[in-house]
């Protein structure tokens, strides 16, 4: 028999699953993990803490390969996120990673009621609503992502309420954008909007306190 | 006979390149060469078009190898595992596959029927990703066939690389003198298995097409008046070469 046949297959081919695909997800996250590696083992001489400790604390590549198996059929974002990033409950705050945000697009959408309030800001009459709006969405945006834990969500949870009870037609719909947040914030607006099992989609409940963030900013600016 | 296959889910990695610099090498041992270009770009398949159409000035150009062939690939697995026969009774030493870029299962075809996955990486920032993510790809391949069966050997090559990644890989104290991303990158592929040589960036390799296979190149230089430093850089390059397949040979020998 000759020596150059195929080997038998006890799996689909890699290849056949992402056909022509240079970025498939699973190997994007993967070398996403080695990414992590390098900034720990970078980040543990500053902290003073020998770079074997470090290595230790965090997941190695194949074990790190083999929790994604567990996430197959889901799309990238929806897993649990207590199962990563593994890190110990005694890690130092800071030292290995910074709190994890999540990428978002949400459409950014204002109260009627509130869009008529951008009016009655100094200076509006020079300027556009729309270029208002998109001022104060970004705005909302850096505001978003600095909130990291329950009590900063609290102070923005009964206008975000009410917000996500508002219908779709008493909304002006803005820009779709992209958001960051941080993972435990986002666990706090969803608990903060009745939704403590998470299953309403991320970017409705992070998109409801956008708008509360950016309506209190247009609050504070409004004359009278 | 050995069969190498090239393999980079990037385009623009220096694939190509190292399936000459290997035929380069391996005729001027004296050895048969085979290659087979499975890229899209058929630059491979292109190579001696390219030579035959380049105007030399000065040198009087070589004759194309006699033992060289340029093949493009079978339709079919079945194809290829007859034309690899064919290869070997002929006395053929060495078969190179080329590959496209992304992830294809030809691509894996070819890896599969070969003695070595060979995955050329460029010490680039924007780049060793890629490179990653190609060695995962093969280690996936690797899990996707039956215990027990034969799988190809898989190493890198790194390719293309500039002074200061090679202090850097090789002189005491080098590493500092990089840029902190430029070390990560080349600790990182440092890590992963591979090739004991580092092949350097050089004009050479940018004009492979133009100067054909390196040994005959080379030695039409050096008799023409005035050719002695263009036959200089290619017999560097040759060496650089030789030595990619002397590691090559410890891992599959010839």
């Amino acid at each position: 028999m000759s020596r150059f046949r195929l080997p038998a297959r006890v799996a689909p081919s890699p290849a056949a699953e992402e056909p022509g695909l240079q970025n498939s997800a699973a190997r994007l996250r993967s070398s996403r993990e080695v990414q992590s590696r390098i900034l720990a083992e970078r980040r543990a001489p500053e902290a003073g803490l020998p770079a074997e400790s470090i290595k230790a604390q965090l997941p190695d590549l194949p074990t790190t390969i083999q929790a994604e198996a567990g996430f197959a059929g889901k799309r990238e974002g929806e897993r649990d996120h207590t199962l990563s990033p593994a890190l110990p409950p005694d890690a130092p705050a800071g030292l290995l990673t910074k709190p994890r945000k999540e990428k978002l697009v949400v459409l950014f959408r204002l109260p009627l009621a509130t869009e008529r309030r951008l009016k009655q800001i100094p200076g509006a009459g020079e300027l556009t609503s729309a270029y208002m709006l998109r001022a104060f969405a970004k705005e909302a945006r850096a505001e978003l992502r600095r909130l990291l834990a329950e009590e900063d969500i609290n102070a923005h949870a009964d206008e975000a309420r009410r917000i996500f009870a508002i219908s779709a037609t008493d909304m002006a719909v803005g820009e779709a954008m992209t958001v960051y947040a941080q993972v435990s914030a986002i666990r706090s607006m969803h608990a903060a909007l009745g939704d403590p099992w998470q299953i309403e989609p991320r970017a409705t409940i992070v998109g409801a306190f956008l708008a509360a963030i950016a309506s209190r900013l247009i609050e504070a600016r409004r004359v009278g | 006979m050995q069969v190498i296959t090239i393999v980079q889910t990037k385009g623009g990695s220096s694939k190509t390149t190292t399936a000459m610099l290997l035929a380069s090498a391996a005729l001027n041992l004296g050895r048969r060469v085979t290659l087979i270009d499975g890229d899209v770009n058929a630059q491979l398949g292109r190579w001696r078009d390219s030579f035959e159409l380049a105007t030399w000035e000065g040198a009087q150009k070589p004759d194309w190898p006699e033992s060289l062939t340029i093949l493009s690939p079978p339709e079919s697995v079945e194809g290829l595992l007859s034309l690899l026969e064919a290869e070997e009774a002929r006395g053929v030493d060495l078969v190179v596959i080329d590959t496209r870029p992304g992830t294809h299962t030809d691509t894996e075809d070819f890896c599969l029927i070969s003695d070595l996955v060979l995955i050329p990486a460029r010490p680039v920032y924007a780049e060793w990703e890629m490179t990653h993510r190609a060695v995962l790809w093969m280690d996936d391949l690797r899990a996707s066939i039956a215990e027990g069966e034969r799988f190809p050997a898989v190493r890198v090559l790194v390719m293309d690389a500039g002074p200061k990644i090679i202090d850097a890989a090789i002189r005491e104290g080098g590493m500092a003198q990089l840029p902190k991303r430029d070390q990560d990158v080349l600790q990182e592929i440092l890590r992963l298995d591979h090739l004991d040589v580092i092949v350097p960036h050089s004009r050479i390799l940018e004009q492979l097409g133009y100067h054909g296979p390196l040994g005959p190149a080379a030695h039409a230089n050096a008799k023409a008046p005035g050719g002695r430093l263009v036959a200089d850089a290619i017999t560097r390059q040759l060496e650089v070469a030789e030595l990619v397949l002397t590691g090559i040979d410890e891992v599959i020998p010839a």
